[in-house]
């Protein structure tokens, strides 16, 4: 469904899905409703880019922050950790779903859904000049990480940037069914190593083999990516080398 | 604290089929807005933040100037009458505030004399700056200068 019409790309529905969201992500029981604020933050935050916006964007980083910590809680829990591996995490889960709460009862955030609902939508032509520079993003991040090994870093800068040119052709209602694929498979890598990062050193029972399982995971995850990305490479030089128009 | 105190640039007049809080400015607003922003660029004002109420024309006007600082932050505190807890809000040694009349006039005449009704007379045209300095408290702060937008756009040309 393409949010682009003949008077320009408004930001409507992803806005109406943060706000339904959020009372979801307050609660606290469906760990959804971080997920959703935080994939409309993200996908708000590019149709500012392709708006040529500057404010606003820090006030959903500051939103999106806020909701990391539960968030990789969530995704650890996601992995069936061992049993006291697992008790430690609920507990940070209770701590980061409290420091939610604060964040979700501030005023800024209210005030800037009310900022975002004022905006008026954006000329698709304008929208598009971005999309070369945005592929030229993934292009140079994903060498950045081929040559560092596929560190964790670099992996989450190439996700970060894979994920930010699938929005923008998403608002302009083009198909990015490509992007998609790499940014899963990438997304799937980062996950595997955020979770092994935060087991680090621990020892215990049924640790080392959890261990093993998310090395295995992380493994297949980023031989996939690298397919993905392989794949997609000659459409992003594509859409990298395209004038505006 | 250096607090710069401004006006939205000129938007377009109320009308009943548009609220309030979507008027967006008008072109010329725009572009001498621009200008005035070149003026204070000239001047190598930058800030540490910029806050802004969520009305179209002050997002706009903030937007504009966003280049010169390090993070914006939308407020409710300035779309209502000041208080101690927008000026306890306040991060940064150099800080801009965009909002609207009359709140942004009792802002400075509590800033200055402890007495928001003392805003009443200053004259603060849109897209106007008010230069203070001090600690962002009742007659915590003195008047640095008070920058009409002609002065602005004359030092941005």
């Amino acid at each position: 469904m393409s949010d682009a019409t003949g008077e320009g790309i408004a930001v409507g529905r992803w806005l109406r899905h943060l706000e339904q969201q959020v009372p979801i992500a307050r609660a606290g029981v469906d760990p959804e409703g971080a997920h959703q604020v935080r994939v409309a933050i993200a996908r708000i935050r590019v149709w500012l880019a392709l708006g040529g916006w500057r404010v606003l964007d820090d006030d959903l980083r500051w939103l999106r922050d806020r909701l990391a910590a539960i968030r990789d809680v969530d995704v650890e829990l996601q992995q069936e950790p061992p049993p006291r591996w697992a008790a430690t995490l609920h507990r940070r889960h209770a701590r980061a779903q409290r420091a939610l709460l604060a964040t979700l009862q501030d005023e800024r955030l209210p005030s800037a859904l009310l900022a975002l609902s004022c905006l008026p939508s954006i000329p698709p032509t304008r929208a598009r000049r971005m999309l070369p520079r945005m592929a030229r993003a993934v292009l140079a991040c994903g060498h950045v990480a081929r040559r560092s090994n596929r560190d964790l870093a670099s992996l989450h800068r190439l996700r970060r940037e894979v994920r930010r040119l699938r929005f923008a052709l998403e608002w302009l209602g083009e198909d990015a069914t490509e992007l998609v694929k790499v940014q899963e498979s990438i997304g799937t890598a980062c996950d595997f190593g955020v979770v092994l990062r935060d087991l680090g050193a621990r020892h215990g029972r049924g640790v080392r083999r959890y261990r093993a399982k998310l090395a295995l995971g992380l493994s297949r995850a980023q031989r996939q990516s690298r397919i993905a990305l392989r794949r997609a490479c000659p459409y992003l030089k594509e859409l990298a080398s395209c004038s505006s128009s | 604290m250096q607090l710069f105190v401004i006006r939205h640039a000129a938007a377009v007049a109320r009308s009943p089929s548009l609220p309030d809080a979507s008027r967006p400015l008008t072109p010329k607003g725009r572009t001498r807005w621009k200008r005035a922003v070149r003026g204070l660029e000239s001047q190598e004002i930058t800030f540490d933040r910029i806050y802004h109420s969520p009305w179209l024309r002050a997002v706009e006007t903030a937007n504009a100037l966003a280049r010169l600082a390090r993070e914006t932050v939308v407020t409710g505190e300035l779309v209502r009458r000041p208080t101690q807890a927008l000026l306890d809000h306040l991060e940064g040694d150099r800080v801009a505030l965009v909002g609207h009349q009359p709140w942004l006039g009792e802002l400075v005449g509590l800033l200055l004399f402890g007495d928001p009704g003392a805003g009443a007379r200053l004259m603060l045209k849109k897209g106007a700056v008010v230069w203070l300095e001090g600690e962002p408290r009742a007659s915590g702060m003195r008047l640095l200068a008070s920058l009409t937008p002609g002065v602005l756009r004359t030092l941005g040309r």
